[in-house]
């Protein structure tokens, strides 16, 4: 009888002391969570339109890179890219100031271009190390 | 010192000139609350002090009214009736004078008329009071460690005569709040002070020193300004900045501020951190993590852009300009 009292007790403690093991990692998962990611709601074709989600904290600006096949001519951007080399199919968003959640870019190109020929990049600041962080992705 | 009268319990006290004080105050342009705010009293105290003819205080907080006041002890103090300590007794403290924060000496205890029963009596209110003394100075020091406050300053390591740069000093602390605190910085001879956030209350000529009288809410506080080196600043020399903080504590009157203290005169535009003539993605991204969370802050934000999105720049000393590259 005397067994069957005591080991309740040990076994509390053991699984305290688990848990007291355990809980330290967990933060680290909220560390690992994703802060800004990209996607393409349009990959394809003569409208191109890419989402990009911000999470809470987040950095407060964004460099998104729209490449694009070399000589490709936009007729529209919104916004409207800070810079364009048309020669090599690549543009650049200064996203300043910017808030969590979600928020879409629009291109209007002059002909359509084919699935798998373009792809984006998002670049900033990660607020916890301060190192530049590249983020790409495809439609 | 001619009117320093130590007190019964030690503590050096000196009767300072009330007259005086005012007029070197309002010669300074200085206010009741800064001068309260550095020594750590209420303006109240100085309005006392500043009234009676020659009130008597502390010689820490005479050295510290000084220094507020930005004149030497010697000048503030009365030199008219001096009393050497050893001839005459101390008067007492003007009590109303003292301030509020600031520990008073114990009133002196009454002679036992019956020796025997009274001293036992006595020597355990003593013992009581020293053992109360001593757990109320081990609590106040383990309080201390942990109350600490920091003062931070962020600075291009370097900048174009002419053109503007931002500055940022970071006060954080972990002390009681809200709490008042000064915040002078002293700019580099050759400098221009521009815009401030928040605005600096006041601008001396010489070195330019900026001040910030401020009261604190949270932990950390951010106070940042805009400067210019003179367009005649010789290319490659060096810019020193210094800076204190000054928070209402008696343990704590003065802090330096740390961080970045120089700037050099450089061609390259104080973005352009790695000198290489373009102000790359990371580059135009650190200065705006840095110093674009700052609202109303305009540190020249479209001529960073424009070098950001051209293939590079050159200073031009004829126009005082940078040529693009495109």
């Amino acid at each position: 009888m005397k067994a069957k009292i005591i080991h309740p007790k040990r076994q509390g403690l053991l699984l305290l002391t688990l848990l007291m093991l355990l809980l330290p990692p967990m933060p680290m998962l909220h560390a690992g969570e994703v802060l800004v990611s990209g996607r393409y709601l349009s990959g394809a074709g003569q409208d191109i339109q890419l989402q990009i989600t911000v999470a809470s904290p987040a950095p407060g600006t964004l460099i998104v890179i729209q490449k694009l096949p070399a000589g490709t001519v936009i007729e529209t951007a919104m916004p409207a890219f800070h810079q364009y080399d048309a020669g090599k199919g690549e543009g650049k968003w200064l996203l300043t100031q910017i808030r969590p959640g979600r928020h879409v870019l629009s291109l209007r190109l002059a002909q359509p271009v084919a699935a798998g020929t373009i792809s984006g990049e998002i670049r900033y600041m990660d607020p916890a190390s301060g190192r530049l962080t590249n983020l790409p992705f495809r439609p | 010192m001619d009117s320093e009268k130590p007190l019964a319990g030690g503590i050096p006290m000196v009767n300072i000139d009330g007259a005086r004080i005012r007029r070197i105050r309002e010669e300074k342009a200085l206010t009741q609350l800064y001068v309260a705010t550095v020594v750590g009293v209420t303006t109240d105290t100085i309005s006392r002090w500043e009234n009676r003819r020659y009130p008597n205080i502390k010689k820490e907080n005479a050295i510290r009214l000084a220094e507020a006041l930005e004149s030497q002890l010697a000048d503030i103090i009365e030199h008219s009736q001096p009393v050497p300590p050893s001839e005459k007794p101390a008067p007492p403290p003007d009590s109303a004078v003292a301030e509020p924060a600031m520990p008073s000496a114990a009133p002196p205890l009454p002679k036992p008329r019956f020796a025997s029963q009274h001293i036992i009596v006595l020597g355990a209110a003593f013992l009581l009071l020293a053992l109360t003394v001593l757990a109320l100075l081990w609590w106040h020091t383990a309080t201390e460690e942990e109350s600490q406050t920091t003062a931070v300053r962020t600075l291009p390591a370097h900048a174009t005569p002419g053109v503007i740069f931002p500055v940022i000093v970071e006060v954080t602390t972990s002390a009681n709040l809200p709490f008042s605190l000064i915040l002078k910085e002293t700019l580099p001879p050759n400098s221009i002070p521009g815009q401030g956030k928040p605005p600096f209350v006041s601008q001396t000529n010489g070195p330019p020193e900026l001040k910030w009288i401020d009261k604190i809410n949270k932990e950390h506080a951010v106070y940042t300004y805009l400067a210019r080196l003179k367009p005649q600043v010789k290319m490659k020399t060096t810019h020193q900045f210094t800076g204190r903080v000054t928070v209402r504590s008696d343990d704590n009157p003065s802090i330096t501020v740390s961080g970045a203290d120089s700037l050099q005169a450089s061609p390259f535009h104080w973005a352009d951190s790695n000198s290489d003539g373009r102000i790359d993605d990371e580059e135009l991204l650190s200065v705006y993590e840095t110093y674009g969370g700052i609202e109303g802050l305009t540190f020249g934000n479209k001529l960073i852009e424009d070098i950001w999105t051209a293939k590079g720049y050159r200073w031009n000393q004829k126009t005082q300009e940078y040529d693009l590259l495109r």
